[in-house]
């Protein structure tokens, strides 16, 4: 399973959840596809990123199961990996 | 559920018109006993035609000749004996009960406190000149309303605080609306995002003081545009605020920004950043990467105020409403002139306070913060209830927008 997380430099939202997602890769072994709305512009446009950043996309096998947008606090995103079957780095 | 919202803002909106047309038809008449080559009176009369049109139909300006005028100088005797003016000069001006002898600038203010007094309180308007001129005045004595409400206001709104001395809580209550305004229209996201994008730019410049000079100046740039802005707005409301039905109108704007602003805030669920368009993020961010690449130190510092003028034009129709409202409280409180420019200062320092503190945080650290999209969430909110509050005032208590609670 793998993450698409799609940001921009100039998103606030997106600075508050690379901390966050850098946290969670602290505990979490994640395979992470870092694309940024401007610069990657035809990868991002693939996923479909609607109107709200940052996204973050869960793939399985390149198919979509969870899609997160915007702000989500760390315990809630610790919350959603664990449901996705993602298990802490030492456990 | 949709229905049912859109029939109540037909029917407010309705009611508000009705207001509107109600409140229309009271007027006050302002009396001016004049004489022809006496100087003073000419100030005045000056300052009478420019309050005239200031007015509109809420205000009507009868004048009468005394120096040459034998049945105008009987009339003003009358009047005088009357009302016990004891004076003998001109200009004398009488506004239902309430009378000026004389004229000096400072009068200006007090004529229009109290014809503002008399459009928002009728019941204590009475046509005192009128009723003389046309001998049914029976009245054993006259109650100047007016101006036992402006010395009730004056002691009620003084405060004495050691060392300081007196103040004016009338003007604490306009910088403080001033510095609240300002700051929930700073958490407005519309530009925001220019800004990061700017500075994440400018981090990967080497010469810091370059880095400096250009952040700072799109600030200031973006700070000079939005004064300009407010400035000018406040000139023409200034002139027209006077009008009740002007004044009703500003409030039926600030009610419609307060429902845009509550829808907002009712509909993003989700907290994060809304993707501009992306013909326009891509125009804006190509201009940003030119003048930070730009060898001419000119020519970039000529590219960012460009982009700071452009992009704070643009983005102004993203945020006007709060604004247009802050210069409707200076216009209600009568402040204009240099005071009206350092309120907007103030305003404008606490605007930009939240881009103030990511810019020298980024330039410190060489890191940009980004400020949790949340409080833009809430900045709709507390937004959306100051309009719908200062709407709602416009229409029913505007003297508590002029910080006079009584």
């Amino acid at each position: 399973m793998k993450v698409v997380k799609i940001t921009a430099i100039w998103c606030s939202a997106c600075l508050i959840m690379n901390k966050i997602w850098k946290q969670i890769l602290e505990k979490y072994d994640i395979e992470t596809i870092e694309l940024d709305l401007d610069m990657d512009m035809e990868e991002v446009d693939n996923y479909k990123p609607g109107d709200i950043l940052p996204v973050f996309i869960f793939l399985d096998n390149e198919k979509e199961i969870k899609r997160i947008t915007g702000e989500v606090k760390y315990d809630d995103l610790v919350k959603i990996l664990e449901e996705l079957g993602f298990s802490e780095k030492n456990s | 559920m949709k229905k049912i919202l859109k029939i109540i803002c037909y029917v407010f909106i309705f009611n508000l018109i009705f207001i509107i047309n109600v409140d229309a038809k009271d007027k006050v008449k302002l009396y001016f006993f004049h004489g022809d080559g006496c100087p003073h009176c000419y100030e005045e009369s000056l300052f009478l035609k420019n309050i005239e049109q200031k007015y509109e139909d809420d205000l009507e300006i009868v004048k009468y000749e005394v120096w040459y005028q034998k049945d105008n100088q009987k009339l003003l005797e009358k009047v005088k004996h009357k009302m016990k003016i004891e004076d003998s000069g001109v200009p004398i001006t009488i506004i239902g009960p309430t009378y000026f002898i004389g004229y000096s600038d400072v009068d200006d203010q007090k004529m229009m406190r109290a014809i503002n007094y008399y459009l928002d309180n009728p019941d204590n308007y009475k046509d005192i000149v009128k009723s003389i001129k046309n001998n049914t005045f029976k009245d054993k004595k006259i109650v100047d309303y007016f101006s036992l409400y402006d010395q009730k206001t004056d002691d009620n709104t003084t405060l004495s605080i050691p060392i300081i001395g007196k103040v004016n809580l009338k003007n604490v209550s306009v910088w403080i609306a001033a510095a609240t305004i300002g700051l929930v229209d700073g958490f407005n996201p519309c530009a925001m995002w220019v800004l990061l994008f700017l500075i994440s730019m400018l981090i990967g410049m080497k010469n810091r003081k370059r880095m400096w000079i250009l952040g700072i100046s799109f600030l200031l740039t973006s700070a000079i545009v939005y004064i300009a802005i407010m400035l000018s707005w406040l000139n023409i409301v200034v002139n027209i605020t006077a009008s009740i039905t002007v004044r009703n109108i500003i409030a039926i704007v600030a009610i419609i920004g307060a429902i845009v602003n509550l829808n907002s805030f009712r509909k993003s669920a989700d907290s994060g950043c809304q993707v501009v368009d992306a013909k326009k993020r891509r125009k804006i961010l190509t201009k940003i990467k030119k003048f930070t690449t730009e060898k001419n130190f000119w020519l970039a510092l000529l590219g960012v105020i460009t982009l700071a003028i452009s992009v704070n034009i643009i983005e102004l129709a993203c945020s006007a409403g709060l604004p247009l409202i802050f210069t409707q409280i200076l216009a209600l409180n009568n402040i204009t002139g240099i005071q009206s420019f350092l309120y907007t200062l103030v305003y404008i320092f606490f605007f930009l306070l939240d881009d103030l503190v990511i810019f020298i945080i980024a330039m410190i650290t060489a890191k940009v913060t980004g400020i949790s999209t949340k409080y833009n969430k809430y900045s709709h909110l507390i937004g959306g209830i100051i309009m719908l509050l200062i709407g709602i005032l416009l229409i029913f208590k505007p003297g508590w927008l002029m910080f006079n609670f009584n």
